[in-house]
């Protein structure tokens, strides 16, 4: 075989290894209208990736397409191709609940379920049926309460209902929700914008000791999180991205004069 | 550079006034450099004392537009061009104080000068000196307005003929300090002075640097051609 012409396993394997997910000419189409445009786009692995742009831009579509939520939508219709660890995740023998648990999501509102703090975790491993024992649920809940940084503050009230507890608990408890299923991969949509900034700061705090073992992708409106937060930046612009890079080069020197005017509050 | 406003516009009124307050502060130097080049000829000591008290003007200038920095940077967290345009004001107003600095040193000079006898031609080569580096002041300035980085570059390049000059300087002074030790006094400031022009060069450079910055978002790869060579020149005594 000709290395020097043709792909092997090394190369497949290094690529594997740099990409966690890599999207190729992604459109999606909410009947008539098409809200993105051939967006292609590398994840790194164990990296937050920050999506930015304006409302409307296509950022929270794409974050959706990655555990396939836009099925949910009747008329959304998605082309292209979206390799999670090279395969193919809108392929045929995919199974979608599978997916979405190794891939994760935290949405803007906190959302936990009417149930106690215990359940809330507990929920997923169960229907997953990754634990029978009640002490292996325990071992479960505990190491994802740990994780999301809120063991400490809610070890003594486990069955106490998870709505009662404040509004940056409740996200931290919808992270180790989605934790305890032991995703590869967390969605985030906008996840502080409904805290307050203490709030805010705990979970930046969190997504920073996350990316240590999960890939995150996370969509905020807020630059300086982005800033903060991020490792990799990606610019909507009117469904298409603009720019990607480093995040410290995207917010010292953006190369796009559009990026440039979004990240610095300018007009056009 | 991307020239469309801010959709909040007081940002842009900010992001003015911190560039007319380091232009006004740029005006003052050039004119503490002209008055400079004027008083180390004449040795006029009233001169002498203007270009002093002007110097407070400056140092009031650039405390303010510090403050206007930390304000801007607390405030509206500049990014991109914006973070770089602040910072480049906040670097270019320290060198200009830095120059302020030695055209006001040079001034006190001049009440010992003013004492003791003219040596050589020294005087007029430090005229020279203060002229080229308040052309390369006024140039900079006007390259920092119109955000021309060649003219900056330009401007960089320029101070290596301030170093030569300052060279042959040296070795002019001490020389007259070998033939005689009654130049020395005079020698001496008139070195100091030499240093401190040079120095102020050095500074136009900086400057010219942070403009470069200001604009691509790089600072220039390549160093700066140095030509001042007197930190290593020997002069010896000739045998009597």
């Amino acid at each position: 075989m000709d290395k020097a012409i043709g792909r092997n396993d090394a190369d497949d394997a290094h690529e594997a290894a740099v990409v966690k997910i890599r999207s190729r000419d992604v459109s999606v189409f909410y009947g008539d209208k098409q809200a993105l445009h051939g967006v292609d786009l590398d994840i790194k692995p164990q990296q937050v990736t920050a999506l930015i742009g304006p409302s409307g831009c296509g950022k929270s579509t794409y974050l959706r397409c990655l555990n396939r939520m836009n099925d949910t939508i009747d008329i959304c219709r998605v082309t292209g191709e979206i390799l999670l660890d090279g395969e193919d995740i809108y392929g045929e023998d995919i199974d979608v609940v599978e997916l979405r648990a190794d891939v994760g999501m935290v949405f803007q509102k906190p959302n936990p379920f009417p149930k106690s703090i215990f359940e809330n975790v507990a929920y997923g491993p169960r229907i997953h049926g990754l634990a029978r024992t009640k002490s292996e649920f325990s071992d479960i809940v505990e190491r994802s309460l740990q994780r999301a940084g809120l063991w400490e503050e809610v070890k003594d009230r486990l069955d106490e209902p998870g709505t009662g507890l404040s509004g940056g608990q409740q996200q931290r408890l919808c992270i180790a929700r989605a934790i305890a299923v032991s995703p590869s991969v967390i969605l985030m949509d906008e996840p502080c914008s409904a805290l307050d900034p203490i709030a805010t700061s705990i979970i930046e705090e969190l997504i920073d000791e996350l990316r240590q073992n999960y890939t995150i992708v996370i969509v905020t409106h807020s630059m300086q999180q982005a800033a903060r937060v991020s490792q990799e930046t990606a610019f909507f612009h009117l469904g298409n991205i603009v720019e990607t890079g480093l995040t410290d080069d995207i917010f010292t020197n953006p190369k796009d004069p559009r990026t440039e005017s979004y990240i610095s509050g300018r007009i056009g | 550079m991307n020239e469309n406003p801010h959709i909040v516009s007081a940002f842009d009124k900010d992001l003015r006034q911190i560039e007319n307050l380091v232009v006004t502060m740029g005006g003052l130097v050039e004119q503490q450099l002209e008055q400079a080049a004027e008083v180390i000829i004449s040795r006029d000591l009233e001169l002498a004392d203007q270009l002093i008290a002007s110097d407070d003007e400056v140092d009031k200038l650039e405390i303010e537009i510090d403050s206007l920095v930390v304000r801007i940077i607390a405030l509206r967290q500049p990014k991109a061009q914006d973070l770089r345009s602040v910072l480049a004001a906040l670097k270019v107003a320290a060198d200009l104080e830095r120059i302020g600095d030695y055209a006001k040193n040079l001034a006190k000079r001049t009440h010992v000068l003013a004492q003791v006898p003219i040596v050589g031609d020294s005087a007029k080569s430090v005229r020279r000196m203060c002229k080229m580096v308040r052309q390369m002041v006024k140039d900079v300035l006007d390259a920092y307005l119109t955000r021309d980085e060649a003219a900056a570059n330009e401007v960089w390049l320029r101070d290596e003929e301030v170093d030569q000059i300052h060279n042959n300087l040296f070795r002019a002074l001490l020389t007259y300090m070998l033939e005689d030790p009654r130049n020395i006094t005079p020698c001496m400031h008139l070195l100091f002075i030499a240093k401190n022009v040079e120095r102020m060069g050095d500074h136009t450079t900086s400057i010219a640097e942070q403009i470069q910055f200001l604009v691509s978002g790089e600072m220039p790869e390549e160093d700066r051609p140095k030509g001042d060579v007197t930190s290593t020149t020997l002069v010896e005594a000739k045998a009597r």
